[in-house]
C-alpha cells in the first residue's frame, strides 16, 4: 500500500496535514484527516481561578477569540450562580454575531473564494485573495469591508479587535453607549448591501460547481446546532436539537449542561484532534455536523426577513435538508446576512444601552457548562472547580471536533474521485485540500504568520520509501 | 503632503517571539510620543501582529505608510535600515512579494514578518498592490527595519534590539519629514481607474 501525504493544508485556520492511501492497485483506500499540533488548554487552565477563564480560554484562537469568550463565560456564569442581567445577555449576542460575520467573511472571500472564482486547477500562485482582487475586485472589496464590519464592532463593544476582555462572568464589564450603538448601525447598510451582492454572485455562479457540489462531502449525516424555543437560529444561547438528513429530529431542546449524555469523544492515534459522535448511535455511525450547513437543516427558520427570503430559495434549490459540505459555503453567506440583520434588530432596542449589564457574585457551584455557537459550529466549555473557585479540570467540545468525522470522510470522498495512483494533479489536491475549508475548520489558529506554506505529496510504497514528491512550485 | 492624506505607521510582528516583535515596539513607542514629534501629531498608527488584506482599506486612505519591521537581514542586530518600497505598478517575482518556495521564515529581502503565506496575510508592498488594485489609490511605502537575532519563543526584545528601537523611531520621522519636503503626498496610480465603490485617486 502506499500513501499521499499533504503536509500542511492551507489556508486554513492553523497546521494539519493529509494522508490518502493508495492500495496495490493504485485506488485510494482510504484517507486520514491530521491534526498535528497539541492545544493544551485543557491542561494550562488547571489551577487557575475561574475568573481568568474566560480571557485565558479567548488565547485558543485569534479568529474566533469571542466565541470562547461567550462559552467560557457562560460557564462561570455557572459556577457563580448568577442570572446575567438580561441587557448583557443581549450585548453578549451582539459581539458573537459581529465576531460570526468577521470570520465567515474570512472563510468564504479570502479563504475559499479563490478556488470559487479562479477555478479548482488555476494556477495556485495566483490562488489567493491578491488574485481575486485582479480579477473581481468588487468581490474582495466586499470580503475586505464585511471582516472589518465585523471587527469595528468587536473593537467598539470589546475596547479591541481580538481577544476583547469585554465578556465577564456575570455579564459584559460596560454598558454600551449612545454613540457607540450608533457608529455600529451606520455601517449596517453597507454591510447587508455588500452581503446580498456576495450572495447573489455566489448563486448565480453555482452552477459552475456542480461537480464539486456532488463530491465534496455529499452524504447523509445528522446534524447539530442550537435553536430558540422559536424554532430560529439562536448563536449565544438556546437549546440543542440534532436531526437526521430526512429532518427527523433525534434530539429537541436538549440542554446543552447535559452535553456528555448527547456525545462520545473517540481518540484515533494519527490525530491530536477527537472525534465526536452522537452516542445512540455509537462510533463512528453518529457522524453530525455542526456549523451554517447544519445550522441551516436544523432551525425552522432564522428569524429576519432578508436572511429567511435566502434560506427560502436556498432550500428550494437544494432541498430541505442539503448534505454536500460544498453548500457550506452558501449557507455561511446566508449566515452573514442573518448576523448582519440580527445585530441591526437588537441595537434597535432602546433597552440595549441598559446600565444593568453585570451581575456579580462568589463561588456558589463546583462544576458549569458554557455553551455557544462559534462560526464552525457549536462549542462547549465545561469547568470543575474547587470550593475557591480553583479550576480543577476543564473539558473543550470544539466545532472541528464535531465535524471530525465528517471532513475525514469528506476526504476520502474527494480523493477517490480526484485521485488515482500516483499520477497526481495539483488541481487534485487542491480539491481536497478545498473539502476541508468548506469546513472552515479551527485548529490553532492566530499568529503563524511566518513562512510560505508550500504543499507537498509523498507518495510511499510499502516499505516506507518516497517514490515520488510533488510540491505545489515544482510539481 | 497632498491635502486630506495623513501618515500611516503600521508596526507589526509577533510579540510572543522575542526580536520579531520589535515592530510593534517601535510602533507603541511612537504612539505614546506622538504629541512630542514633528510630523507624527496627526499620524494613524497601527501595531498588528500581522498583515492582513482588511489593512489595505487604512492604507488606501493614507499619503504615506510607513510600515516597521524585523529583519533577519545578516546585518548586525540592531541595525536600522529605511526603504521606500516599489510603486503598485511594479510587478515582483511574485504577487505577494514572497519568494516561492522560499526558506520558511525568511521572506522578502529577508524581513521576517512579510507573510508570505499570501492567505490571511500580505507583505507590505502586497498591501500597497491590493490597496490600488482595490480602491484606486496607493500611498508612498516606506519599510523600516530593525536587523534582528533572537527570534525564538519568548517576550521582550534582546538588549541591542531594544536600544535600537528609538533609532527607528527617529527613521519613521526622518521618513515623514522626508516626504513632507518632497510633498509627495499620495499619489494616483497613473493610469488607474477609480473602481466602482472605492475610492477615486
Amino acid at each position: 500500500m502506499s500513501e499521499i501525504i499533504i503536509e500542511p493544508v492551507t489556508r486554513i485556520e492553523g497546521h494539519a496535514k493529509i494522508t490518502i492511501f493508495l492500495d496495490d492497485a493504485g485506488e485510494v483506500r482510504d484517507a486520514h484527516f491530521h491534526v498535528t499540533q497539541v492545544r493544551g488548554f485543557e491542561r494550562i487552565a488547571q489551577g487557575r481561578p475561574v475568573h481568568e477563564m474566560p480571557s485565558l480560554m479567548a488565547r485558543i484562537c485569534g479568529i474566533c477569540p469571542v466565541s470562547h469568550l461567550v462559552a467560557s463565560a457562560k460557564a462561570c456564569d455557572e459556577v457563580l450562580g448568577v442570572s446575567v442581567p438580561p441587557v448583557a445577555v443581549r450585548l453578549r449576542r451582539v459581539i458573537n454575531l459581529a465576531q460570526i460575520v468577521q470570520s465567515h467573511a474570512l472563510s468564504f472571500f479570502h479563504l475559499s473564494s479563490p478556488d470559487l472564482l479562479l477555478g479548482f486547477d488555476s494556477d495556485p500562485a495566483a490562488r489567493n485573495i491578491t488574485g481575486v482582487a485582479e480579477h473581481a475586485p468588487e468581490l474582495a472589496r466586499d470580503g475586505i469591508a464585511l471582516r472589518k464590519f465585523g471587527q469595528q464592532i468587536i473593537e467598539r463593544l470589546g475596547g479591541k479587535r481580538v481577544h476583547p476582555a469585554w465578556v465577564v462572568p456575570g455579564g459584559v464589564s460596560a454598558p454600551l453607549q449612545p454613540d457607540q450603538r450608533d457608529a455600529i448601525l451606520a455601517t449596517i447598510p453597507d454591510a447587508r448591501a455588500r452581503a446580498i451582492r456576495a450572495l447573489n454572485w455566489f448563486k448565480a455562479n453555482l452552477a459552475d460547481w456542480a461537480e464539486e457540489a456532488a463530491r465534496f462531502g455529499s452524504f447523509p449525516s445528522l446534524y447539530m446546532g442550537l435553536v430558540h424555543e422559536t424554532g430560529n437560529a439562536a448563536y449565544s444561547d438556546g437549546e440543542l436539537r440534532i436531526v437526521d438528513q430526512r429532518g427527523k429530529r433525534l434530539l429537541d431542546g436538549g440542554d446543552p449542561k447535559r452535553y456528555e449524555e448527547y456525545f462520545g469523544e473517540s481518540v484515533e492515534p494519527w490525530s491530536y484532534l477527537k472525534s465526536t459522535y452522537y452516542k445512540p448511535m455509537g462510533y463512528p455511525e453518529g457522524i453530525y455536523r455542526v456549523g451554517p450547513l447544519a445550522r441551516l437543516n436544523v432551525v425552522d427558520q432564522l428569524g429576519t426577513e432578508a436572511a429567511d427570503q435566502e434560506l427560502a430559495e436556498y432550500r428550494a434549490r437544494l432541498g430541505r435538508y442539503p448534505n454536500s459540505s460544498f453548500h457550506y459555503h452558501w449557507a455561511r453567506l446566508i449566515e452573514i446576512v442573518h448576523c448582519i440583520d440580527m445585530v441591526e434588530e437588537l441595537l434597535a432596542d432602546p433597552d440595549i444601552l441598559g446600565s444593568d449589564v453585570r451581575a456579580r457574585a462568589a463561588i456558589n457551584r463546583t462544576e458549569g457548562v458554557g455553551v455557544s455557537e462559534a462560526p464552525r459550529g457549536t462549542l462547549f466549555h465545561h469547568y470543575k472547580v474547587d470550593q475557591d473557585g480553583i479550576v480543577q479540570w476543564v473539558n473543550l467540545v470544539i466545532a472541528t471536533g464535531h465535524n471530525n468525522l465528517a471532513m475525514n470522510r469528506s476526504v476520502a470522498q474527494v480523493a477517490k474521485h480526484y485521485v488515482k495512483g500516483a499520477d497526481v494533479r495539483e488541481g487534485a489536491l487542491n480539491r481536497v485540500e478545498a473539502v476541508i475549508r468548506t469546513y472552515d475548520p479551527c485548529l490553532s489558529c492566530s499568529t503563524h504568520a511566518v513562512g510560505q506554506m508550500p504543499m507537498e505529496v509523498d507518495i510511499v510504497d510499502p516499505d516506507g520509501a518516497v517514490v515520488r514528491r510533488l510540491s505545489r512550485d515544482g510539481g | 503632503m497632498a491635502a486630506g492624506t495623513h501618515v500611516l505607521v503600521v508596526g507589526y510582528g509577533n510579540v510572543l517571539r522575542g526580536d520579531d516583535g520589535v515592530g510593534q515596539e517601535v510602533a507603541e513607542a511612537i504612539w505614546l510620543q506622538r504629541d512630542r514629534l514633528p510630523g507624527l501629531a496627526r499620524a494613524r498608527v497601527i501595531w498588528v501582529t500581522q498583515l492582513t488584506p482588511e489593512l489595505a482599506l487604512d492604507v488606501s486612505d493614507a499619503g504615506l505608510a510607513v510600515f516597521v519591521d524585523a529583519a533577519c537581514d545578516g546585518r548586525p542586530v540592531g541595525s536600522v535600515s529605511v526603504e521606500v518600497l516599489p510603486g503598485p505598478s511594479v510587478e515582483p517575482a511574485d504577487k505577494c512579494g514572497a519568494e516561492p518556495g522560499g526558506p520558511a521564515v525568511v521572506a522578502e529581502g529577508g524581513r521576517l514578518s512579510s507573510g508570505a503565506g499570501c492567505w490571511q496575510d500580505v507583505s507590505a508592498a502586497g498591501l500597497l498592490r491590493l490597496a490600488a488594485e482595490l480602491f484606486g489609490r496607493a500611498p508612498v511605502g516606506v519599510m523600516v527595519t530593525v536587523s534582528v537575532a533572537c527570534t525564538g519563543a519568548g517576550e521582550g526584545l534582546s538588549p541591542l534590539v531594544s536600544a535600537a528601537v528609538p533609532r527607528a523611531v527617529a527613521a519613521v520621522r526622518m521618513a515623514i519629514a522626508a516626504s513632507l519636503r518632497r510633498d509627495g503626498g499620495a499619489r494616483p496610480l497613473s493610469g488607474a481607474r477609480p473602481a466602482a465603490g472605492g475610492r477615486g485617486a
